[in-house]
């Protein structure tokens, strides 16, 4: 076999494996889109169509035009929204500080900071519960947007904080010679220079609020102001259980905003997840 | 006021210096303080009052009127035997998950890495699972393993595998094969990004010369590339196994835990101990056993890379 053939048969090997691998992954991914494209009916009978025969958008009319989901969407994005601003501002403030300041007690902050990182939510969802009833913060989309940020939070000031590093101090001493407070330096001379830092920071935390089920679940328990995820989980796995379409197109829905920013931003959300510890 | 300032921004004018220092530290403390006030709130202040609630009766019938009861919640977890599955579970849930995750994931990173057209695009595609909520990831596979009507038991009885449908997440066997399939499809896109990473950063012409030296590629891959991948398969394994270990999202929409117990991993435990059985005692106690295992495991990990470490 001369060298020539061989490597050709490499090649085509290893494309052929990745496309094996990529069927797998994105199997679900289509399954998923055909069969919010098909009403109900179509989808109960077998053999399954493995591309819609009669495809139609009526189950989207249908889910779109339910307020109790519209409803579910529009609290997950404020929840989200709020999610994001307040911790690139929080993430800001304590990756500057750890990144300029040698205080007392630096590192040992980090590495508490850190350690939350690792640190199992489901394990204090009982006290947290008890704690924000007592504090009045169920039901609240403050309630949840404090639980989210704090998921959020490790990864996104120890982020910030290496980009803060990786600034020359120069321009923050020439500020501080020029007469400029320390809080302006920080917003009108350091921040524009992280803007991907707070970019990805908001990423990050947006697809960890977006995705929150367990917090949702417990300190949200009035329907109208529930998440999309626990919304939906309640409707399609209890009153609505054989409503496949209308579950298909929901997730689909539910997808779209994450599948949007990836399209967009999938550079970020890489570069993200390359630098270190994140919490998938 | 003079300003002037060395390169640390210590005031060289004598009068200040002190008092520049102590700001920087003021300022310091009072940007930190937003981050420290709401892990305060959602984490030290929980972690303290859980543990105090492990160690009470605090039921349904108690609510108004929890009463201490030493170690009474921890005593029933051991003797029922409970304590000990739902660590077998998760143990096993989370060996399962984190093993193909890198089987795969190191597979497909592998062929990646080689001379191919719009790796880019690939890399992209392999990502997809990953945005995709966990919650839909749950009700998608929960559709495809549907017993009469999902698409998985179509595919089997056609290729002959099955004879009959099964019925995926209430089998006392298939219900961990079901979230395992759900949590590693959804995690292991993770892996291979991170795994291509440190491929590509092995420079190329190490593995040239070795092919030079006459190596082989799977003397290659052992004897090159593992080893300095090492640092990266060590630090994504544990991410992974921390953050399977919580899992609870896929578990709980896509079995709940069942078929009695069978895929209950220590976080449904946990759940629904507090708020299905209102026992919010017992729910703590297995939170505060959790992190203590969570706390030793993390020590002796990281114990044994460092060792490695220092070998080489």
């Amino acid at each position: 076999m001369s060298k020539g053939t061989r490597r050709f048969l490499q090649q085509m090997l290893i494309y052929g494996l990745l496309f094996f691998f990529l069927v797998i992954f994105l199997f679900p991914i289509y399954w998923m889109f055909i069969s919010s494209f098909q009403p109900n009916s179509a989808l109960i009978k077998l053999p399954p169509q493995f591309w819609p025969q009669d495809g139609t958008f009526q189950n989207y009319v249908r889910i779109l035009t339910t307020p109790k989901y519209l409803n579910y969407y529009k609290n997950s994005a404020i929840v989200a929204l709020s999610t994001v601003a307040i911790c690139i501002l929080v993430s800001i403030f304590a990756g500057y500080a750890f990144s300029r300041y040698r205080f007392p007690g630096r590192n040992l902050s980090m590495s508490a900071i850190l350690s939350i990182q690792m640190f199992p939510i489901v394990a204090i969802l009982i006290s947290l519960f008890v704690f924000f009833s007592r504090m009045k913060l169920i039901n609240t989309y403050a309630g949840l947007v404090l639980a989210d940020i704090t998921i959020a939070l490790p990864f996104s000031i120890w982020f910030l904080k290496s980009f803060f590093d990786t600034i020359l101090r120069d321009m923050e001493e020439a500020a501080y010679i020029d007469g400029c407070g320390r809080m302006r330096t920080i917003f009108e001379i350091v921040v524009p220079l992280v803007l991907p830092g707070l970019l990805a920071v908001g990423i990050y935390s947006f697809l960890i609020s977006w995705d929150d089920f367990v917090f949702g679940l417990t300190l949200i328990n009035r329907d109208t102001m529930r998440t999309l995820p626990v919304g939906i989980a309640m409707s399609f796995l209890m009153e609505n259980e054989y409503d496949w379409a209308g579950m298909m197109t929901v997730s689909v829905v539910a997808s779209l905003p994450v599948l949007v920013l990836f399209i967009f931003l999938n550079r970020y959300m890489v570069a993200g997840l390359t630098q270190g510890g994140v919490k998938g | 006021m003079s300003r002037s300032a060395d390169a640390q921004g210590k005031s060289t004018a004598q009068p200040f210096h002190l008092s520049r220092k102590r700001q920087d530290n003021l300022f310091a403390a009072m940007l930190i303080l937003p981050a420290f006030v709401i892990l305060a709130i959602v984490i030290f202040a929980p972690i303290a009052r859980g543990v105090w609630m492990s160690f009470m009766d605090y039921t349904l019938a108690t609510r108004n009127n929890p009463t201490w009861n030493n170690f009474e919640n921890y005593r029933k977890l051991f003797e029922s035997g409970e304590i000990f599955v739902y660590f077998r579970n998760t143990i096993v849930f989370v060996t399962a998950v984190v093993g193909l995750e890198v089987l795969v994931g190191m597979t497909i990173a592998l062929l990646l890495n080689t001379r191919i057209v719009a790796r880019n695009v690939f890399r992209a595609l392999f990502f997809l699972p990953w945005t995709i909520p966990s919650v839909v990831v749950a009700l998608l596979f929960g559709w495809m393993l549907q017993p009469q009507y999902g698409v998985l038991n179509y595919l089997l009885m056609q290729i002959g595998v099955i004879d009959g449908p099964l019925v995926w997440t209430q089998h006392p066997r298939l219900a961990m094969v079901s979230i395992v399939m759900a949590a590693a499809w959804r995690l292991t896109p993770m892996m291979i990004v991170m795994f291509l990473a440190g491929l590509q950063s092995i420079p190329a012409e190490l593995v040239e010369a070795a092919h030079i030296d006459g190596a082989n590629d799977l003397q290659v891959f052992r004897r090159i590339m593992l080893p300095l991948l090492t640092p990266v398969i060590a630090t994504t394994v544990l991410i992974s196994i921390i953050n399977n270990f919580q899992q609870f999202t896929i578990i709980y929409n896509l079995t709940a835990g069942g078929p009695i117990n069978k895929s209950t991993t220590l976080s449904i435990a946990t759940y629904t101990k507090a708020f299905t059985q209102f026992d919010m005692g017992a729910g703590s106690a297995i939170g505060v056993l959790w992190l203590v295992a969570l706390a030793f495991f993390t020590l002796f990990y990281n114990r044994y890379f460092e060792q490695r470490n220092y070998a080489e």
